[in-house]
């Protein structure tokens, strides 16, 4: 919706993403903010943002498959764990320059997950999300087992990505790396489901049926959908890869699936800014917990630490419960509505 | 014009982010040394602080274990500090001095995902740690980089090879898994043929359908065990929380399994236990658990069930009060309502593990000291005999980086846990070069 007295009258006016100048100055401002915050920022709070943009990417490409074309998946973070590998044995084996590693990467992930992908042509809901759920465990177990290649339980250490002279080593520099590339990651996913593709999706998500009816190609729009999301993942993994500069099984496990669907959920699915808030807001949750925790065992040293732990986990679950209660559309709803009020002024929502 | 507004509006802007980041951007309080006072070192104040931390599964799937390591350090480190702290011999002042230990702590739940945010806030409190303690094996392998990177010496407890090959700033005090396997393994062997079995024996592992579970199963340990005369019969995997594994174990009674090894904890092994015994399998399958599985929580888990269970450990038995470690271990958990378990007893070791190498790097060094004062005072060539007989001593040197070479047996036997073997050489697993 436009602010009250904005009106469209050209073509490119009406495609635009940021459509008044308002619009540019707050990107540009919040654009200043993320990047200068390395001028400020102790080392916990990039690597903290720095984990959000990488879980970003990775709910985004979720987001996709399951928020615009209504397709389950719980195998994200085996998909984020085959960029990881990809990208790693791309720059230390065969000394692939990082750009080139992150596109295999997410090729190799997005190649995987059309494999898996090719199920949802038959099944779908929650049968689709076994042969997801399947991909968790067959990519789990290979990461285990292609020992040559994975490091197997030893894993594999990572060198920092180079990109010409531009050495990632520090954390400020590899949130500037995690940044850029979360930026992209995110206009691209933006762009993308405003083109025929992005349609043609929510065509399948809201009536498969209908959708073939109109000429949509169902086989391929879907495999397509399983490519992007896992596309997504795959330089998700590659990012965490290079910020933690260790890959191992125990990265890329179920719970962290089930959490990235969780995340889409609490964000809104079927929208690209619900995947930034569900990450934001459970990442934010989290860390809330585990910082009050030794605060309160200081309180009270009596009850320990675990207690204090279990209780942070119990209240970061029922405000998760309470939020799908209460608003089970997701926080972008919420934000939708409330820019919807304030643009209106002086008019009622 | 558009130009100059934007300029306009950018510049004052950034100014006050430049102003923000001079100011939050300068170093932070230094650890600096009070001038020396004299007077017994009790009544003068301590010199400063020295800091610690741990992450490690308070509330995720190992926490049955974790839980009871973490109270055992925490009760050890509040009293060390009730006491007044570390008291050394500072060469810097020429007299006794005292730091307090702070310790803080993070729960992972036993995955890598919150790691890295939670490494990075407590590693850059102040003044910065010196020595941390990852409680599980998500923590210490995601964190293995960034101690490396940090100068932070990491103490683990039972480990994977990754975490002590190629050596790095990480130092295992406890056995790794593959190397308990094959004790277990070794026993097994000796045990079939005291029994006066004949042919092939087959050996099968049982475990956690998870890396910290799958890791005892690398080629090393198999071609050991292979070594040994057994035939492997197969990987079987269980649930973290399962309800019943009837259908794992008929399963390996088809493949003719003799032997198989659990990679788990109390509560999974309780189930095995409860099913063997349902199925009547306790005289054809030899349960063997590794040192979190035979805990003294199995009992109260499966059981008269837990009968027959047999498992590898390291540790004294919470009974044996006639050593220090374990008098002062029951007598701590007593002090602080806590029930004394193995567990807790390897707890109070993990924090007089965290605090000795500090005292030796401050007797070394003098106040203030570094992450890399600790990692030459961990590489001490005398060694750590600080546990008073709860584990034997330990070693680290240049490039071995696991601490404990002696392992036993234990069994469950008439609903107690007893010794059933003397002292032996862990198998070495160092990975093929």
């Amino acid at each position: 919706m436009l602010p009250s007295g904005t009106y469209n009258v050209r073509y490119e006016q009406s495609m635009a993403i940021f459509r008044t100048r308002a619009q540019w100055i707050l990107l540009a401002l919040f654009l200043i903010a993320l990047f200068t915050v390395p001028l400020y920022g102790s080392r916990y709070i990039l690597s903290l943002i720095s984990m959000i943009g990488i879980t970003i990417i990775a709910v985004e490409g979720l987001g996709i498959l399951t928020g615009y074309s209504g397709q389950l998946s719980v195998g994200q973070a085996a998909f984020v764990g085959v960029g990881a590998y990809t990208s790693v044995i791309c720059m230390q084996r065969f000394e692939m320059p990082f750009l080139l590693a992150i596109l295999c990467a997410g090729l190799a992930s997005g190649l995987i997950g059309i494999i898996f992908g090719l199920a949802a042509v038959r099944i779908k809901g929650f049968y689709l999300a076994m042969t997801t759920l399947a991909a968790q465990f067959i990519l789990g177990w290979c990461f285990l087992h292609l020992r040559s290649w994975t490091g197997g339980t030893e894993g594999l250490f990572v060198k920092p990505a180079t990109i010409g002279p531009l050495v990632f080593a520090s954390a400020q520099s590899k949130y500037y790396l995690v940044m850029v590339i979360t930026v992209i990651m995110i206009f691209f996913a933006k762009n993308l489901m405003r083109t025929r593709l992005g349609r043609a999706l929510v065509a399948i998500r809201d009536n498969d049926l209908a959708a073939e009816v109109m000429g949509i190609d169902l086989l391929l729009y879907k495999l397509i959908a399983f490519f992007i999301c896992c596309f997504f993942a795959g330089v998700a993994g590659t990012l965490y890869a290079e910020y933690v500069e260790f890959v191992n099984p125990v990265q890329y496990t179920l719970e962290d699936s089930i959490l990235y669907v969780g995340m889409l959920i609490v964000g809104g699915m079927g929208s690209i800014m619900g995947p930034i808030f569900g990450v934001i807001f459970m990442k934010l949750l989290n860390e809330g917990a585990l910082y009050l925790t030794p605060i309160l065992t200081d309180m009270v040293p009596a009850l320990g630490g675990a207690i204090f732990s279990a209780l942070s986990t119990a209240v970061y679950a029922i405000v998760i419960i309470l939020f799908l209660v209460f608003e089970p559309k997701g926080i972008n709803y919420r934000w939708t509505i409330f820019k919807n009020q304030y643009r209106l002024y002086p008019f009622a929502y | 014009m558009k130009t100059k507004r934007i300029l306009r509006a950018v510049f004052p802007l950034l100014s006050v982010l430049m102003l923000v980041a001079l100011i939050f951007g300068c170093a932070g309080p230094q650890a600096t040394q009070p001038p020396a006072a004299g007077g017994d070192v009790m009544t003068r104040p301590p010199i400063g602080v020295v800091r610690g931390f741990t992450i490690t599964d308070l509330t995720g799937p190992t926490s049955d274990t974790c839980v009871l390591h973490y109270n055992g350090t925490v009760d050890y480190l509040k009293e060390l500090n009730a006491a007044g702290g570390l008291v050394y011999n500072d060469p810097k002042t020429g007299q006794k001095e005292r730091v307090t230990f702070e310790y803080d702590f993070s729960d992972c739940k036993a995955q890598a995902g919150p790691v890295p945010s939670q490494y990075d806030r407590l590693s850059t409190a102040t003044p910065k740690p010196v020595i941390y303690f990852a409680g599980c094996t998500a923590a210490s392998l995601t964190t293995l980089p960034f101690t490396e990177r940090d100068h932070i010496v990491q103490l683990s407890g039972m480990s994977d090879q990754a975490i002590w090959w190629p050596p790095k700033w990480a130092f295992c005090m406890t056995p790794d898994y593959a190397g308990d396997a094959c004790a277990g393994a070794h026993w097994a062997m000796q045990d079939w043929k005291a029994k006066g079995g004949s042919g092939t024996p087959n050996w099968a592992w049982f475990t956690l359908d998870i890396p910290f579970g799958r890791s005892m199963a690398t080629p090393e340990s198999e071609a050991y065990i292979k070594g040994l005369g057994f035939n492997l019969a197969g990987l079987f995997t269980m649930p973290f929380a399962p309800v019943d594994l009837s259908a794992e174990l008929m399963s390996m009674e088809k493949a003719g399994v003799n032997y198989f090894y659990s990679n788990d904890l109390p509560q999974q092994e309780a189930v095995v236990m409860k099913n063997l015994a349902g199925l009547g399998l306790k005289d054809k399958m030899q349960a063997i658990g590794n040192p979190y599985a035979i805990a003294e929580s199995i009992l109260d888990k499966a059981g008269v069930d837990a009968n027959g269970l047999v498992g590898v450990h390291f540790s004294a038995f919470p009974a044996e009060t006639n050593l220090p470690g374990i008098k002062d271990a029951t007598e701590m958990a007593a002090r602080n309502g806590r029930t004394m378990s193995t567990d807790y007893a390897l707890g109070l070791c993990v924090g007089r593990m965290l605090t000795e190498p500090v005292k030796r790097a401050l007797e070394a060094k003098g106040y203030p000291i570094t992450g890399d004062d600790v990692y030459q005072a961990m590489l001490d060539p005398s060694g750590y005999d600080v546990s008073g007989g709860i584990i034997a001593k330990v070693t680290w040197t240049e490039t071995e980086r696991r601490g404990l070479w002696i392992t036993y047996m234990r069994g469950v036997q008439d609903g107690k846990i007893v010794r059933i073997s003397e002292d032996f050489r862990i198998p070495d697993m160092k990975p093929q070069q």
